[in-house]
């Protein structure tokens, strides 16, 4: 497994968060669910640039749905958390559980 | 009217964002924005967006902005176009078959050169002893200051004390001895004797050395009883050659200088120390034996220290026991010594092992600095190549691989051709080291030997590549390029310059080291040894005291032995002598004298020799005054003994010696003569006391050393010997046999094993430097080319045009050789350091390594100086 492979600490936080919303979300909800989760502020810029690195690594793949004639139907991009992206979150989890394994989290 | 973001953030927001995302991103944060607008009030949330465009700005920056340039962030996969690499790499060498071979070839000899040094360092100096414990396993040793010479021992009672010693030393877990003096018995095997070496110990020594029983038991405490000790344990090695591996061995009875023993089992080998022995057999105070008697001048006492316990903890308690335990003054000036096993074994070799690294390092340093040379004039050559390959559209990145690829490449040919050099220069070092080379088995080319290697050729590939690494900046290309046209960039001639002087003052410090070691060799073949070795050969013979328990039967078949050779074809004389100056290893019996007609003398340190009448003029010692011992000092005359100048001076410094007596263990003897000193412990070490007497008013020795001296060929009469000896006498065995003359020149050896290396080296080094030389005078020439057409041209003569160039590079030659010298100067005293008793470096000598660089300097400019002075100013000028 190449260093490239290794997932930075906002690509897990993206992805795990992705995972959450039911493997299907964008950009806007993304962003709200993972600041709310991890506590920490989360711009949309980094969420964009994160899911385009995510993409080219094969993770994650888009698609446009189209825009629906309601409140807030615009026609958004949306992330599908991919096969390989769930498989790299549980790697990930799994070595951070390990190595992480009695390290006590901060007080909130 | 719905609330808006701030203008000018989406501003912003518009003209950063990429643009496949950019209506997404928009909606995205305006959705929330109108979200948040609704429950928290406008201008938080207009605070909100602000905030978030603001830090969003530098990952929308960065983002790739076209579809190409988003294809190529996508790293490419690390080997597609590296086997394109290493194929153009190959076909650029083939292209230029010299300058390849030339960065190999050095590269190779500098790494192997290095790689075997290191490993043998390694092997031998750094890795421990392969069994467990072994750094704890010391050599305990009680030195007589006033001896001087290498023998550590005393004489009487320490059978006595060394039981005292292991029952009070609390340093140790084990505390055992080795009897380190005669050790080669007698096997008598299938009607045949022959002499081998065996170890002689008390209890558990096998345990220090890790050697275990392979067949049957190790030697255990009851065999240590004398009526238990009439038994033997066989080496591993020796019981396969000798015996065949003969599994039923245990138990057998074989006969050891005419002593029967029982094999109680095969013992693994312990290889480094005591060195290749046939046996092991338990030292226990038989009647008879001299350790009955108390005497064990010969013990060499070892130890494991206890977890915890400094070799200084162990040395402090050893002395205060020796206290303790002595009986004399001079008993009591014993000085306690623990020194680790590892160094015992490689003491000797150290310092030489530590010169050669230091030699080859520098080696390495002038190897270094030509591969550089090399590389820079390549470097230079290749800019255009490469500032047209940029230009073309090759991207920086693999460009760059491409070149570290070449370079790693002729690196790792150097290197795999290095390992080979290292492995038959390794090879060639153990084989040619005078005497044994301790430790030979465990030095190879191992793992951490590779992995250096590796290391070296890496950093050596990526330092080749440096050079042009560095050029592939837009603007060193550029000027690289105008640079190509004509002239040189003083900034690249500098460099070169200033790597040329390096490795020429490396390569004259070399020169001058080697020298060094060369004269001290030369030195020590002009000491006078004190005997004439011409035409003088030896053979030792030895009896077992077992069978012949009447000393006078024993004398009477040594002397038979000495007749024997006397009588043969070619010899003119022969003698006898118990111990032959120059000794490979630790023999002879120091003892001590003392005057028993002056009761305030003191003690002195003396070697004690037994020798008969004649020794004297078969060596040719000098008779200084008085007479040589005749065949009637016998049992039933005065006991008379000759002493030689140094113990002369020392106990009778104010009268005349002769007719005086000295007491030598409780014996006095008459004073008859004095003879010249000899040098017996070796050439370059300091003349002892010595004392000789007739074996016959002295106690028995078993063996005896048989000189002679002929005309004949030497090895003529050995060989002549042999048979002759064994039909007068076959319970006689002879163990070694040889000339006088390989004696001395071995005694030599060591000095001249490590002149020679160095001196190897050193020619490597200035052959290198020279090449260096020759390359950046020839370099020099072939850029000035059309300068020195102009020059002709302009009326310049061949004659000036080469007086230039030869002023140039001698420039070079001189400035290198001075700063060389001061090196060597200054290393001169780092030499002592590891050879004390080397040669000084004196003017004479630096004279003659500057005459040598000067040479080395016209000769290397001689071709690109001719080169020069025979352009053609026409062709030269319209060269570009």
């Amino acid at each position: 497994m190449g260093k490239g492979e290794h997932l930075a600490e906002f690509e897990i936080g993206v992805l795990a968060t992705l995972a959450r919303l039911g493997g299907d979300s964008y950009g806007g909800e993304l962003r709200q669910e993972l600041e709310r989760y991890g506590r920490r502020l989360v711009t949309i810029g980094s969420i964009y640039a994160t899911l385009r690195r995510l993409e080219a690594k094969g993770h994650v793949r888009f698609y446009i749905e189209g825009a629906r004639p309601v409140q807030g139907g615009r026609s958004r991009k949306r992330a599908v958390l991919t096969a390989s992206g769930r498989a790299a979150l549980r790697r990930a989890a799994s070595f951070f559980q390990r190595i992480l394994a009695g390290i006590a989290p901060q007080r909130p | 009217m719905t609330a808006q973001p701030p203008r000018w953030a989406r501003a912003l927001l518009d003209r950063f964002a990429p643009p496949d995302d950019r209506e997404f991103i928009v909606g995205d944060l305006d959705d929330e924005f109108h979200h948040r607008a609704g429950s928290i009030g406008r201008w938080r949330a207009s605070w909100w967006y602000t905030w978030q465009v603001t830090l969003s700005l530098p990952a929308l920056m960065r983002a790739p902005r076209t579809y190409a340039e988003r294809q190529r962030r996508i790293p490419p996969p690390m080997f597609s176009g590296l086997r394109s690499d290493i194929g153009d790499a190959i076909r650029r060498a083939r292209r230029a078959p010299l300058s390849a071979a030339t960065v190999v070839l050095i590269s190779a000899l500098g790494i192997g050169a290095s790689t075997a040094v290191y490993s043998v360092v390694h092997g031998v100096l750094l890795a421990p002893l392969p069994f467990p414990g072994s750094e704890r396993v010391v050599r305990i040793e009680n030195r007589q200051p006033l001896l001087a010479n290498e023998s550590s021992y005393l004489p009487s009672d320490n059978w006595v004390e060394f039981l005292s010693w292991r029952e009070r030393a609390k340093s140790y877990e084990v505390f055992a001895g080795l009897w380190e003096g005669g050790t080669t018995r007698a096997f008598t095997l299938a009607d045949e004797t022959s002499s081998f070496p065996v170890a002689i110990v008390t209890e558990r020594f096998d345990q220090l050395l890790g050697v275990r029983p392979l067949l049957g038991r190790s030697l255990q405490s009851e065999d240590f009883a004398v009526e238990g000790s009439r038994v033997i344990a066989l080496t591993e090695r020796f019981w396969l050659t000798r015996f065949g591996g003969d599994s039923s061995i245990v138990g057998r009875v074989i006969t050891v200088a005419d002593t029967m023993r029982v094999v109680i089992g095969v013992l693994s080998d312990a290889n480094d120390y005591p060195g290749p022995v046939a046996a092991w057999i338990p030292l226990a105070p038989v009647p008879g034996t001299s350790v009955a008697r108390g005497r064990t001048q010969m013990l060499a006492l070892f130890g494991r220290l206890r977890p915890g316990t400094t070799p200084e903890q162990a040395r402090s308690e050893m002395q205060s026991l020796i206290g303790e335990t002595s009986q004399s003054e001079l008993q009591k000036s014993r000085v306690a010594r623990v020194i680790p096993l590892s160094e015992v074994l490689t003491g000797s070799v150290r310092p030489v092992l530590l010169l050669l690294s230091a030699v080859v390092g520098v080696t390495l340093l002038v190897a270094a600095g030509n591969i550089a040379l090399l590389l820079l004039t390549q470097a230079e050559s290749r800019t255009r190549e490469l500032a047209i390959r940029l230009s073309l559209g090759s991207e920086l990145p693999r460009l760059a691989r491409k070149l570290v690829v070449e370079s790693l490449m002729l690196a790792a040919a150097g290197g795999v051709l290095g390992i080979v050099i290292a492995r038959w220069l390794t090879r060639m070092m153990i084989a040619f080291y005078p005497g044994r080379f301790v430790r030979a088995q465990d030095v190879n080319i191992g793992l951490p030997v590779v992995l250096l290697v590796a290391g070296i050729t890496i950093v050596v590939g990526l330092a080749g590549a440096w050079p042009l690494l560095r050029r592939l900046r837009k603007a060193d290309l550029v000027t690289g390029l105008r640079e190509g046209a004509g002239g040189e960039s003083p900034r690249a001639a500098r460099v070169r310059g200033a790597l040329v002087v390096g490795q020429l003052a490396f390569a004259v410090a070399l020169v001058a080291g080697g020298g060094q070691l060369a004269r001290t060799f030369v030195n020590l073949l002009r000491v006078n040894p004190g005997f004439d070795s011409r035409g003088v050969g030896y053979v030792n013979v030895s009896a077992s005291p077992a069978r012949y328990p009447d000393r006078n039967v024993l004398l009477g078949h040594l002397d038979r032995a000495e007749d024997v050779v006397r009588a043969l074809p070619g010899v003119t004389s022969a003698a006898s002598v118990s111990y032959l100056p120059l000794p490979s290893r630790v023999v002879g019996w120091g003892t001590q004298a003392t005057r028993p007609d002056d009761v305030t003398s003191q003690e002195f340190a003396i070697q004690f020799r037994q020798m008969s009448p004649g020794y004297l003029s078969v060596m040719g010692i000098p008779l200084l005054r008085g007479r040589d011992l005749a065949a009637t000092d016998d049992g039933s005359s005065e006991p008379v003994a000759i002493i030689n100048e140094t113990l002369a001076k020392a106990a009778f410094p104010s009268v005349d010696p002769m007719g005086h007596q000295i007491a030598v263990q409780t014996t006095a003897y008459r004073i008859v003569g004095i003879v010249g000193d000899m040098r017996y412990w070796g050439l370059g070490k300091p003349v002892v006391g010595e004392v000789f007497v007739t074996p016959v008013q002295s106690s028995a020795l078993q063996f005896r050393s048989i000189v002679f001296k002929s005309s004949a060929d030497l090895n003529a009469v050995i060989a002549a010997a042999r048979p002759a000896i064994r039909a007068a006498d076959p319970t006689l065995v002879i163990s070694s046999a040889g000339t006088l003359a390989d004696r001395v020149e071995a005694a030599s050896a060591p000095e001249r094993f490590r002149a020679m290396l160095v001196g190897s080296l050193a020619l490597l080094a200035v052959v290198l430097a020279g090449l260096g030389l020759f390359a950046v005078s020839a370099h020099a020439v072939a850029k000035r080319v059309r300068e020195i057409g102009i020059r002709m041209a302009l009326g310049a003569t061949q004659h000036r045009v080469r007086a230039s160039v030869l002023r140039d590079t001698l420039m070079l030659g001189v400035s290198g050789t001075a700063i060389g010298l001061g090196l060597a100067w200054a290393g001169s005293q780092g030499l002592r350091a590891f050879v004390p008793d080397v040669a000084a470096f004196d003017v004479a000598m630096g004279g003659m390594v500057a005459a040598l660089f000067l040479f080395v300097s016209l000769a290397s400019a001689a071709v690109p100086a001719s080169a020069a002075s025979s352009v053609d100013p026409i062709v030269a000028i319209r060269r570009d």
